[in-house]
């Protein structure tokens, strides 16, 4: 067992969250605001590690490396900066909770995807792209979808097979020249991808307990705005 | 007289006073938000809205931005 999945160190949560309920493996594509703060919060809480004898796995997929403009909003230090993202994660996971994440350096290009599936990475080209070539109808658990922009957070929560939940995500699959235009300087900021980090992580608690959840969930700091939608059975 | 609160997401909010009868388009002009930018879907509460559709006392209508980053 691993010390992130230790009963021991777990016992504040554990008449919320019993990492053994999750699947066994987690994929996170995207290292970013998103990915690094989800990461972080999932390995805190148990999951991807091994669990109640069953082998556990969280991998996480970035080609992009530790720069100083992305200390403000993701998981990484100054010590970070040159490295690639999932291997500063990596050592970051490890030395904050004793789990082994397992670091992809490279952007995902249609590789079969594996487990529980969370993406947040920048484009909605290569959103589409996941969707169609490694989620759609394949027999996957779920498919958490994060995005973001300054102060809003888009969030979808999809079971891949499920057709009312493949009908809502893909009415929401814009192209990339469908989103707002933001600038550089008004992309993202420390409280809202830890937010989306606490969200994507309730969602996964949510899915392993067999509660309702949302199929999508919006949150705007900016307005304080905080809306979901659900699929009508 | 009906009260409708309007909200252009990572932007501002806004409360406005129409007559019965109005719609989603008299809700975003009073409160300013026409033309709506680039990028931004109108939803009642969580829906997806016709801008002709008409609004009631108390709606929520909220111009959602389509944001993309990770």
């Amino acid at each position: 067992m691993t010390r992130s999945s230790d009963p021991d160190r777990l016992w504040r949560q554990t008449d919320v969250f019993s990492p053994g309920k999750a699947t066994s493996v987690i994929t996170v594509l995207g290292a970013g605001g998103i990915g690094s703060n989800t990461v972080d919060q999932l390995a805190r809480m148990g999951t991807g590690g091994s669990c109640q004898g069953v082998e556990g796995r969280m991998e996480v997929w970035d080609g992009d490396s530790v720069e100083e403009h992305n200390l403000p909003t993701q998981l990484f230090g100054e010590q970070d900066i040159g490295k690639k993202k999932v291997d500063a994660l990596q050592e970051h996971v490890k030395r904050d909770t004793g789990l082994d994440i397992v670091p992809v350096p490279k952007f995902w290009e249609g590789e079969k995807l594996e487990g529980l599936v969370i993406s947040g990475v920048d484009s909605m080209a290569v959103r589409e792209k996941i969707w169609k070539e490694g989620i759609k109808y394949k027999n996957l658990p779920l498919y958490i979808d994060g995005r973001m922009g300054a102060e809003v957070a888009l969030i979808y929560a999809v079971r891949p097979q499920d057709p009312d939940d493949i009908k809502l995500y893909e009415s929401e699959l814009n192209t990339d020249e469908e989103s707002p235009e933001v600038p550089c300087t008004a992309r993202a900021i420390i409280y809202n991808t830890k937010m989306i980090g606490a969200f994507i992580a309730n969602l996964v608690k949510r899915w392993a307990n067999g509660e309702e959840f949302p199929r999508e969930l919006i949150f705007d700091f900016a307005t304080y705005t905080f809306l979901t939608r659900e699929v009508r059975a | 007289m009906i009260f409708v609160k309007v909200v252009m997401m990572g932007r501002k909010v806004e409360t406005v006073t129409l007559d019965n009868g109005k719609t989603v388009e008299d809700a975003l002009k009073a409160a300013d938000f026409l033309p709506i930018p680039s990028g931004y879907q109108v939803r009642r509460k969580n829906e997806i809205v016709e801008m002709d559709d008409r609004v009631a006392d108390g709606d929520l209508i909220t111009l959602v931005s389509k944001v993309k980053a990770g």
